[in-house]
């Protein structure tokens, strides 16, 4: 049953991503008087465990296991789901020239689930004195994107995000690592905090789609209203 | 303006040429002499033996053509509709990769583009004509017009083909001489890159991350025994070790390595040199 739901979301995220690039590309306009949407992502009942992995090489260094980080729930609060507005063309300016920090560090992916604008650049860094690779797959078909190699410490290597979309993050050198960018067309899109937090700023007055997505729970779309100046409270409750 | 866009344009054909062929400097030098790059006095290649020079247009006609040769002789591994589940597919591979490339996801390995970029024309051509040791038989037999029509017909199956302007790895110097000291250096940069946790100390691809690698498609994928340069899926002449490095072989587990040799594409001859140094065979 989760897998079918997985299908779906994956099958919707597909024609999602279709519809993008056939979309208008983001246009920066003055948002002077723009709203909010702030909530809180929750997670209901006790969240499934995270497996523990099993370190197969580098035990030495990254140790004999690491839980995963999969399930980040703190108090019925859930860390690292993904909020973004899909549907606006023109909004608030951003820095197209960042770059997303993305780590190697200590066989783990930090952050573990992040955003991007497209055509904004990943930060991949090694802070581990161990080979990593960081292999970037799009969409739901994990259609290689980046196979890079990472054997030195400390060099940050900058890579263009050119597609809307998941990113799935992977290291062939560790097969338990896992992480995710999620490439937004607009800069409306936000990661929530350890506290299940999240706000988006700078928003034009309108009503819009907003997709809540969770790497193992799955996405919802809910509609959303914002007012000149105002904020809008906007809270999800996961449950498995 | 007009003469640096000649000169680019030339040095453009050349790089093609040194990816394509896996050919030396020497080799170059008169191509370039060739293509009018050179002084009057320089040897002219017979360049209409290459088959570049040769290439056909890429038309409805050629595509169709390219068809007809497919379901004769690629169809048995590659498929019907390209997907790489021909029905000799299975007899080739198991449980193991590589597979039969499915030729509608737009995955190649064999590139002298960037990771996640497409392959040349060239780039397929050259798969075509060689083959791959231990897995797929050189098409040498076919023209080249009739090769060039595979291609085109093999990129008409995939939709990333189409308006696909890749970017090519950057190439930096030509072969070294294998010299002692080249090697050694070899040997230093084979260390520093960590190029042993996979391919281990001595080259037996038996790395300590080596047991575990698979490809895109969940099949297991060790490493490549260096010591076996026949058996480089890739090519093993200087040219080709160094697409493999600087380019990585997508949809496998070897990754590109052209950030990390940014402005130290010298060192790559020189690994080339050591990864030579080790073969047993």
């Amino acid at each position: 049953m989760k897998k079918h739901i997985m299908h779906i979301a994956l099958a919707t995220s597909l024609i999602l991503g279709l519809w993008s690039t056939q979309a208008l590309a983001y246009k920066v306009i003055d948002v002077s008087n723009g709203g909010k949407i702030t909530g809180v992502i929750s997670f209901n009942g006790t969240p499934p465990a995270n497996p523990t992995l099993k370190m197969t090489k580098d035990v030495d260094y990254c140790g004999a296991t690491i839980s995963a980080d999969y399930y980040v729930v703190n108090n019925g609060k859930l860390q690292n789901v993904v909020v973004s507005i899909e549907n606006i063309d023109a909004g608030k300016p951003y820095d197209k020239k960042a770059i997303i920090p993305f780590d190697n560090k200590k066989c783990m992916f930090s952050p573990h689930v992040t955003t991007a604008v497209v055509g904004q650049r990943l930060g991949v860094n090694n802070t581990d004195p161990i080979l990593h690779n960081t292999h970037l797959y799009h969409g739901p078909k994990k259609k290689t994107m980046y196979n890079i190699a990472l054997p030195l410490k400390d060099r940050v290597i900058k890579k263009r995000m050119r597609k809307p979309g998941i990113v799935t993050v992977q290291c062939d050198a560790h097969e338990w690592m896992l992480g995710y960018v999620y490439v937004s067309k607009n800069p409306y899109a936000t990661v929530t905090a350890a506290d299940g937090t999240f706000t988006i700023d700078g928003i034009p007055p309108g009503t819009y789609k907003v997709k809540i997505w969770h790497e193992k729970l799955g996405e919802v779309v809910k509609e959303v209203t914002v007012t000149a100046g105002g904020t809008t409270t906007l809270d999800h409750t996961f449950s498995q | 303006m007009k003469i640096r866009k000649h000169v680019q344009r030339i040095s453009r054909t050349a790089l093609t040429f040194i990816l394509a062929t896996g050919m030396s400097g020497t080799v170059i030098t008169t191509a370039l002499a060739a293509e009018g790059g050179m002084g009057a006095d320089a040897i002219p290649l017979p360049i209409e033996l290459s088959p570049f020079k040769q290439r056909i247009p890429e038309n409805a006609a050629n595509v169709e053509a390219g068809r007809a040769l497919y379901e004769r002789s690629c169809i048995w591994c590659h498929g019907v509709n390209g997907e790489g589940k021909g029905p000799v597919a299975y007899f080739l591979s198991r449980d193991t990769a590589p597979h039969p490339r499915d030729f509608t996801s737009g995955i190649y390995k064999f590139r002298s583009t960037l990771s996640g970029e497409m392959p040349t024309d060239e780039d397929l051509f050259r798969t075509i004509t060689r083959g791959i040791p231990g897995f797929m038989p050189g098409f040498r037999g076919y023209s080249t017009e009739d090769r060039w029509r595979l291609v085109y017909y093999i990129k008409s199956l995939s939709p990333d083909f189409k308006d696909a302007e890749p970017e090519l790895i950057k190439v930096v110097g030509t072969p070294i001489p294998p010299t002692a000291a080249s090697v050694q250096r070899g040997y230093q940069v084979y260390q520093k890159f960590k190029c042993w946790e996979c391919h281990g100390g001595g080259g037996a691809g038996n790395g300590k991350k080596a047991g575990t690698l698979k490809d895109d498609w969940g099949f297991r994928l060790p490493p490549r025994d260096l010591r076996r340069p026949s058996s480089f899926k890739n090519g093993n002449a200087p040219a080709d070790l160094y697409r493999t490095i600087m380019a990585g072989l997508d949809g496998g587990a070897m990754p590109s390595y052209s950030d990390f040799f940014e402005g130290s594409e010298q060192e790559v001859w020189d690994l080339i040199n050591y990864i030579n140094s080790l073969a047993a065979e």
